[in-house]
């Protein structure tokens, strides 16, 4: 569920940056919330040269989470998503705005299953989810 | 649209949706697709079929026309996309569909979905997520 969408323009990052960066919003997402890391996506989408950008800005963190955790752990992981950008992009933080959005995690289907809501994740999903990783 | 091409669901399949006032409110009866892929998973000449069965799929459980079944196709390129840190591998159907939908349909939708979507790829489970959400007010 957690997928997080990097706008970005043409050609700034190379494949060892956006990886980099992908392994540590897996890192920040999975230390934040304790989500299994299979379950994080991240996507890059550039920009070509000379057209406008969907979020108005060169960059941009879009993310999309369950709903239900406490504001300041949604607080903390943008912050961190964005500094952990910064750090290995090289763009100031100032200039990556970003958002996480929400929707109830019944809405969603992965690995075979619904989605628990944050908190509600039992050891049978987990084991559940870990096999499916595995297949 | 025109206020002529609303079909509402039939009485047998709209009991899982909130009441909707067909002049001002058709815009909440249409399902939207949004499958975003990774590069070279999901060949070009699977997508019709994909396509179809969505419309299918959406329009059998929740009602209205397979007209109004709009599908739209996101290709990540190869090494744009990952899972886990590593490249991805993984294909996403979000489903944007009327609000009100009770949560035994929505996971028939999505079950449905799953299964035929794994039968055509020859994906796994874990190689798809899917996701039914209520449209949000326009």
């Amino acid at each position: 569920m957690p997928y997080y969408r990097c706008i970005i323009p043409q050609d700034s990052l190379t494949f060892e940056q956006r990886q980099e960066i992908a392994l540590a919003f897996t890192d920040i997402h999975c230390g934040n919330t304790g989500a299994p890391r299979s379950f994080v996506s991240v996507s890059f989408f550039e920009t070509p040269e000379g057209e406008q950008p969907e979020f108005g800005t060169p960059y941009y963190l879009d993310g999309g989470n369950r709903a239900g955790r406490p504001e300041e752990v949604k607080q903390q992981l943008l912050a961190d998503l964005t500094q952990a950008f910064s750090d290995i992009s090289g763009v100031p933080v100032e200039q990556i705005p970003g958002r996480i959005r929400e929707n109830p995690a019944s809405w969603t289907m992965e690995g075979g299953f619904v989605l628990p809501e944050p908190g509600q994740e039992g050891p049978e999903w987990y084991a559940a989810a870990a096999a499916a990783a595995a297949d | 649209m025109d206020d002529r091409a609303i079909t509402l669901p039939s009485p047998a399949r709209c009991d899982n949706l909130r009441p909707v006032h067909p002049l001002t409110d058709f815009h909440a009866l249409m399902i939207n697709f949004n499958c975003t892929i990774q590069e070279g998973i999901v060949p070009e000449e699977l997508r019709p079929a994909l396509e179809s069965e969505l419309a299918r799929i959406s329009t059998d459980i929740l009602g209205g026309n397979p007209v109004d079944v709009t599908v739209q196709w996101i290709e990540v390129p190869h090494g744009f996309g990952f899972r886990g840190g590593a490249l991805s591998t993984t294909s996403a159907v979000r489903g944007e569909i009327p609000p009100g939908c009770e949560q035994e349909t929505r996971v028939r939708l999505m079950q449905s979905i799953q299964d035929r979507w794994m039968e055509i790829t020859g994906c796994t489970t874990d190689e798809l997520v899917v996701s039914a959400r209520d449209r949000r007010p326009s």
